[in-house]
């Protein structure tokens, strides 16, 4: 960033501040708070409100989090997706602290929260925004440490992202596989965007400095080994490491070895979007039997291997918002009437692959003001699933090997989920 | 209200001075103090005045010095109270030089920020000394702190800085010190302090990339910046830095990735085959970012990808099915991901997108339905040779909702504008509208429009012109303008049916209390005067066929944004000089006694800005209504009745006298746009066959003494018009002018710095002469105009050079700030007008050093502010 923030702020949703903290001295923070929020609402009022504003010198840039505006304020030209990625990382790091950040939390932990920001950032500068290293220098007794003043050694350490001296009874290190489905569905039914966008999330429990090695199914490996056609090989895109991983290596001969740090990351992420299939097919037929009258006639169909199955299927049907009594039969799993989210919610516990259910659903409308008034567009058709046991992309750890010096055995466990993310299918007009 | 904060303030100082009598290394008494001091920081937080615990608080502190979270929130204290009361401070500091020198590092480091950030300048001494000491520390944290610190103290007193070489201690730990966070840190300060433009050498470079790994992701972001702007030395070292950095693309951190595509992208700008290698590149790690969970950070990266799908649209064609919106984004991103899609539509897309923004259309979201109808004329206009997109615009018009027709319908006329030839297909269903659902002034404009220029086409069109004219003055002025217009167009080709509407409607222009519409209606009249056929031969005439349309920003200010990819300039659009302190940027912060810093700077950018603004586009046009255009088509046919007029006014000056010519002579053709670039040529032409008209012209009379002369002088808001014409020889009126009475001439093009400007306004406040002038609605309105452009032009006209203008679109009253140099003694003259509203007026201050010069520029302003 080649510009400094003048100040963080921490808004209620009157705009009030909870909790501020000056880092250079140079906008007068007294009424920062209310020109931000006079801003907002002339924004929003004209449907124009973005997170950075400018109003005069001034530049705002904002993130609402629960019941708060978590504000940066500056006067110089600061790099906006820095700042907007910092104030994320602030939510995580109090979040870490106070296990959910909110204006409560704030209060009765503002000596942390000032502790933290004095850290965080120094003269408006981003200094550390590891919660781990931290915890390094918070000593507040809020969050409960080891008495013994130690010099924060982390820092100037050669493994920055872990501390020495861990120790663990039980070695053991966690691995899940976790993919979501991002889908848009035409009205007329074709897909118009898919894509998985994957991560190996990883909870290492290990002593000591272990040495780890990771392999995977890359196409790029097996075409590079030679050893094309049998086995699946995944081609993914766009791969992201987590700080740790020696990427030398990785683009040597596409090991993944690390040092972990202590606790849960994300070891890797990565993108898919060639040639996926949508997992659950949700088709919607609206039969208008008379001006008051409508029915759904829903078709719920799994795309994936018998032997997988999705759980906790939730799918969500819009309904027109002026819909009456809505009756509702399905065939598998319990259909419910949400008025608050003018939509059908139809839960089916378990739906394995390969199936179609069948939901149906009849309702009325008003008779005549309705009609005339054409309808707007209705929300899209949302789905929630989880497939266990299952990844999309057809990933497979192939190995997870942990080397520590002492020569502990560690216990690698691997797990794989698939699940929806972004899965919209709209209604047909 | 005040008792209550009394209350706490004692019930604080009570608990703290009874803790400080028992033993401070028992547990229970340190963890009492603590909550007693979670309660002190609650109270000032909330805006208390708590600096009169501050003897209990500190010897509290004393007594358990071993307690870290204690000490903590004792400097959190300090630092506040510091600030309501200074002394507090000056009692405090032996305490921190103490804890300077602890054996915990965190205690020093601690106590080394906390002592840079209590901002007494009575305490600069002991903070010089503890910084110093602070930048030799062993530990890394304590030398991080120390070199802020140094930041710190160099933005209260440079001096003292510069005095003790602190800023040259933090250059050698630069290039020294082995911890990554303290050599960020340093960059930080050195750059703040204007030191590292000439310190960005090979070197420096060099072993910040080998190390660049072991940075913060922030440090990185800054390294990736400062190495954008180093120029390599050589083709190879180029490539291999770009190898180096490789890695950055692929980052978890979505800053580190976009600092790293500008840098890839500017340090490929010579070289064609890799920055297309590199635009490739960026798409799939770009793609993820634009997927991303954090909206607000999505929001600043797509800010980003506007500018480059601006810049390279055929890069990003087939990204488009990213871009569509997703329900549950919110609007912000909505809108910028239709920009995105207008921007990257071409032949290969267009169809898909038009389709997707059929869908938005639906939307209950309004502004969400607006946007998509925007987006889908924008791409009618862009691309033209698909099919479909036209009949998408026709399909909405059949969804019968009010402004879903109102914003279609605009888009229409732009589309008809640019290619006449899909009238055919549109016209009907613009016919079949219900006049009463179109609501909105543009919209109805807009209706008007097509009736006056495809009324012969459709069946009823003097019937319904007749309703609009009945109920005229219950319309808005663009409506009314519009509607004069397509009256006396449509009476050209149906003209018995036409007659009733035309009469009332000019009846009623010219009994209107707006000036536009007012002179509007009055010149058709006299046109009309003059018969039937010279009228058509000015109103009636072909309309030219609008090719290209420009860019809403210059390429210049394009490229500006695209150097300053990444930061705020991106988010607004603007480069940074438009909203950033000069003095900031430099790194200073002086407290500006003008407060003019935006203005100063935007200057220069305006200048820029205004190579473009000349041509205007057409959408600008169309914003002032359709009539607006029309009238500015006026002047290609106007010789006839000009040359009737013979007074060489130049441009619409003709018109203008010609308006005079019935006797009311008060009608300044005031808030006419400038002309679009179509007619600039046809402008010029004009201009010389007035020059021709008015041989008395001669040569090119000193402009500076045109204004003076105050003739009956035309041009009003057309300052651009009148420029172009003053390249032709002058005005007839500038032959006529007396050579300038005090003898003083101005140079043309005066050079002034801010610092000089700020310096000489404050030293010349006695001897300033200052005069009031009320301004006509017209008058003021032609400030307005065209960004001030037009205003400024004018009295640059007179070598009144502009220094500062206000923000386009600033509420009044409005500040302008202008100066000028004499050209016998060199001495300055600065003026400030300020522009208010209500009551329209001008207000002027003039300072000079020199009296007779001040009095000049008097004369000369008054004049210029009368013809305005």
């Amino acid at each position: 960033m080649t510009g400094a923030i003048s100040a963080v702020l921490f808004l209620d949703q009157r705009g009030k501040p909870v909790l501020m903290r000056d880092f250079r001295g140079d906008v007068p923070l007294a009424k920062v708070a209310d020109r931000f929020i006079a801003k907002v609402n002339e924004l929003e009022e004209a449907g124009a409100a973005a997170p950075v504003i400018l109003d005069g010198k001034l530049s705002f840039l904002y993130v609402q989090y629960s019941n708060l505006y978590v504000l940066a304020v500056t006067q110089t030209n600061v790099n906006a997706a820095a700042t907007l990625v910092f104030l994320h990382k602030l939510i995580e790091i109090f979040k870490h602290y106070f296990q959910e950040l909110e204006e409560e939390s704030l209060r009765d932990n503002f000596v942390i929260a000032y502790e933290l920001l004095d850290e965080v950032m120094d003269h408006g500068y981003v200094q550390f925004t590891e919660a781990k290293i931290l915890s390094e220098f918070i000593k507040t007794d809020a969050h409960k440490l080891a008495v013994a003043a130690r010099p924060p050694m982390a820092v100037t350490n050669a493994v920055s992202w872990r501390q020495e001296g861990l120790f663990y009874k039980k070695n053991e290190v966690f691995l899940d596989v976790v993919e979501s489905v991002n889908l848009l569905v035409n009205s007329n039914g074709s897909v118009v965007r898919s894509e998985v966008v994957g991560a190996l999330k990883m909870r290492a429990y290990l002593s000591g400095m272990p040495e780890c090695k990771c392999g995977v199914n890359d196409k790029v490996l097996f075409e590079a080994q030679g050893r094309t056609g049998r086995q699946k090989a995944v081609d993914l895109e766009d791969i992201k490491f987590h700080q740790c991983v020696r990427l030398a290596s990785f683009e040597r001969d596409r090991t993944i070895s690390f040092i972990p740090p202590d606790g849960a990351f994300d070891l890797m992420t990565y993108r898919l979007s060639q040639n996926i299939k949508p997992l659950i097919w949700v088709e919607c037929i609206v039969e208008k039997h008379s001006r008051s009258r409508t029915e759904y006639l829903v078709k719920a169909r799994s795309q994936f291997k018998e032997r997988s199955t999705a759980t906790s299927v939730e799918i969500l049907l819009p309904l027109p918002p002026d819909a009456i009594s809505p009756t509702v039969r399905t065939s598998q799993g319990t259909a419910t009437y949400a008025p608050e989210k003018d939509a059908l919610v139809w839960k089916i516990k378990n739906f394995p692959g390969g199936r179609e259910f069948l939901l149906r659903c009849k309702f009325g409308l008003p008779s005549v003001a309705a009609e005339e008034e054409a309808q707007g567009r209705l929300p899209p058709i949302k789905v929630k699933f989880e497939i266990p046991y299952y990844s999309v992309s057809g990933i497979q750890i192939r190995y997870l090997k942990v080397i520590e010096r002492s020569g502990y055995q560690a216990l690698p466990w691997v797990r794989y989920l698939t699940q929806a993310g972004s899965y919209e299918i709209r209604m047909h007009n | 209200m005040s008792k209550k904060p009394k209350g706490e303030v004692h019930e604080v100082i009570n608990a703290l001075e009874h803790l400080s009598a028992q033993s401070g290394t028992r547990p229970d008494v340190v963890q009492n103090k603590r909550d007693c001091f979670q309660k002190l920081i609650r109270y000032m937080t909330q805006g208390i005045d708590m600096s009169a615990a501050f003897v209990p608080a500190t010897k509290c502190v004393a007594l358990s010095k071993h307690d870290l979270p204690l000490k903590k929130m004792l400097y959190l204290y300090l630092r506040t109270a510091a600030k309501q009361n200074a002394a507090v401070a000056l009692l405090v500091v032996q305490t921190l030089l103490n804890d300077c020198k602890d054996l915990d590092p965190t205690i020093r480091g601690l106590a080394v920020r906390s002592m840079c950030s209590l901002r007494v300048p009575e305490l600069m001494e002991n903070v010089f000394q503890a910084v110093d000491a602070g930048l030799r520390d062993s530990h890394p944290y304590v030398r991080e702190a120390a070199v802020m610190g140094v930041l710190k103290c160099f933005h209260q007193d440079p001096a003292g800085v510069r005095m003790r070489g602190l800023l040259e201690r933090v250059d050698s730990l630069l290039s020294s010190d082995s911890d990554p966070q303290v050599v960020a840190n340093c960059l930080y300060v050195l750059q703040q302090a204007g030191m590292l433009e000439g310190r960005v050498t090979r070197q420096l470079v060099i072993s910040l990339l080998n190390h660049i790994r072991s940075f913060s992701d922030w440090a990185q972001c800054f390294v990736l910046e400062l190495v954008s702007s180093y120029p390599p030395a050589s083709e190879e070292e180029r490539f291999d830095i770009l190898e180096v950095l490789d890695f950055g693309l692929n980052h978890a951190n979505s800053a580190v990735v976009m600092a790293t595509a500008k840098l890839f992208l500017h340090y490929t700008l010579g070289f064609e085959q890799q920055h297309h290698q590199v635009l490739e590149t960026l798409k799939d790690p770009l793609q993820t970012l634009i997927q991303g969970r954090e909206a607000e950070v999505v929001y600043a990266v797509l800010c980003n990808f506007l500018v480059l799908a601006q810049r390279y649209p055929m890069a990003f064609s087939q990204l488009y099915p990213e871009f569509f919106c997703r329900y549950d984004d919110p609007s912000y991103l909505k809108a910028l991901k239709i920009e995105v899609l207008i921007a990257i539509a071409d032949h290969t897309n267009a169809y898909e997108i038009a389709e997707e923004m059929t869908q938005y259309v639906k939307d209950i979201d309004e502004d969400l339905a607006r946007a998509a109808i925007r987006a889908v004329g924008q791409i009618a206009l862009k691309v033209p040779d698909v099919n479909g997109i036209l009949d998408r615009l026709l399909l909405f018009l059949g969804y019968e909702k009010d402004y879903v027709t109102a914003e279609t319908l605009i888009q229409m006329t732009d589309v008809l504008r640019r290619y006449p030839d899909a009238a055919e297909a549109c016209v009907e269903s613009i016919a079949a509208i219900p006049q009463e659902s179109i609501a909105e002034p543009q919209a109805r404009a807009a209706y008007l429009w097509v009736l006056g220029e495809y009324g012969a086409q459709i069946q009823d069109a003097p019937y319904v012109l007749e309703a609009f004219a009945d109920d005229f003055s219950l319309e808005e002025p663009p409506v009314k303008l519009a509607l004069l217009t397509a009256c006396i167009k449509l009476f050209f080709r149906r003209p018995p049916e036409c007659r009733k509407a035309l009469g009332s409607a000019l009846a009623a222009g010219v009994a209107d209390a707006s000036q536009e519409v007012h002179d509007k209606a009055l010149l058709y009249y006299r046109l009309l005067q003059q018969g039937a056929g010279a009228a058509q031969s000015v109103v009636d005439v072909q309309r030219p066929m609008v090719t290209s349309f420009a860019d809403s920003l210059s390429a210049e200010t394009q490229d500006r944004i695209f150097d300053e990819l990444n930061t705020l300039s991106v988010v607004y659009r603007a480069p940074a000089s438009t909203f950033i302190d000069a003095e900031q940027a430099a790194g200073r912060v002086e407290q500006d006694g003008l407060d003019m810093g935006a203005g100063a700077v935007g200057h220069k950018a305006e200048q820029e800005s205004s190579l473009t603004q000349a041509q205007a586009s057409l959408l600008d046009v169309s914003d002032s209504s359709a009539a607006a255009a029309d009238g500015a088509a006026t002047p290609p046919a106007a010789p006839a009745p000009a040359a009737v007029a013979g007074s060489g006014g130049g441009g619409l000056g003709g018109l203008d006298d010609l308006l005079s010519f019935g006797g009311t002579g008060a009608a300044p053709a005031a808030a006419a746009p400038p002309p679009p670039p179509a007619q600039q040529s046809a402008a010029n032409l004009l201009g010389d066959l007035m020059g021709g008209a008015a041989p008395s012209a001669g040569a090119p009379a000193s402009l500076a003494a045109a204004p003076a002369a105050a003739a009956p002088t035309g041009g009003g808001g057309l300052g651009g018009l009148e420029d172009l014409l003053g390249g032709f020889g002058g005005g007839g009126s500038a032959a006529a002018a007396p050579p300038p009475a005090s003898g003083v001439e101005l140079l043309p093009q005066p050079q002034l710095t801010p610092q000089e400007f700020q310096q000489s306004w404050a030293a010349w406040t006695p001897g300033q002469r200052a005069f009031n002038q009320p301004l006509s609605a017209a008058a003021l309105a032609s400030v307005e105009a065209n960004g001030y452009k037009d205003f400024t032009a004018h009295i640059g006209q007179a070598n009144v050079a502009t220094f500062a203008t206000p923000r386009e679109g600033s509420a009044t009253p409005l500040r302008f700030l202008f100066h000028a140099q004499a050209a016998g003694n060199g001495s300055r003259v600065l003026v400030q007008v300020t522009v208010s509203k209500s009551p329209p007026a001008a207000a002027a201050v003039v300072k000079s050093d020199s009296p007779e010069a001040a009095e000049h520029v008097l004369g000369l302003l008054q004049t210029l502010l009368l013809t305005l």
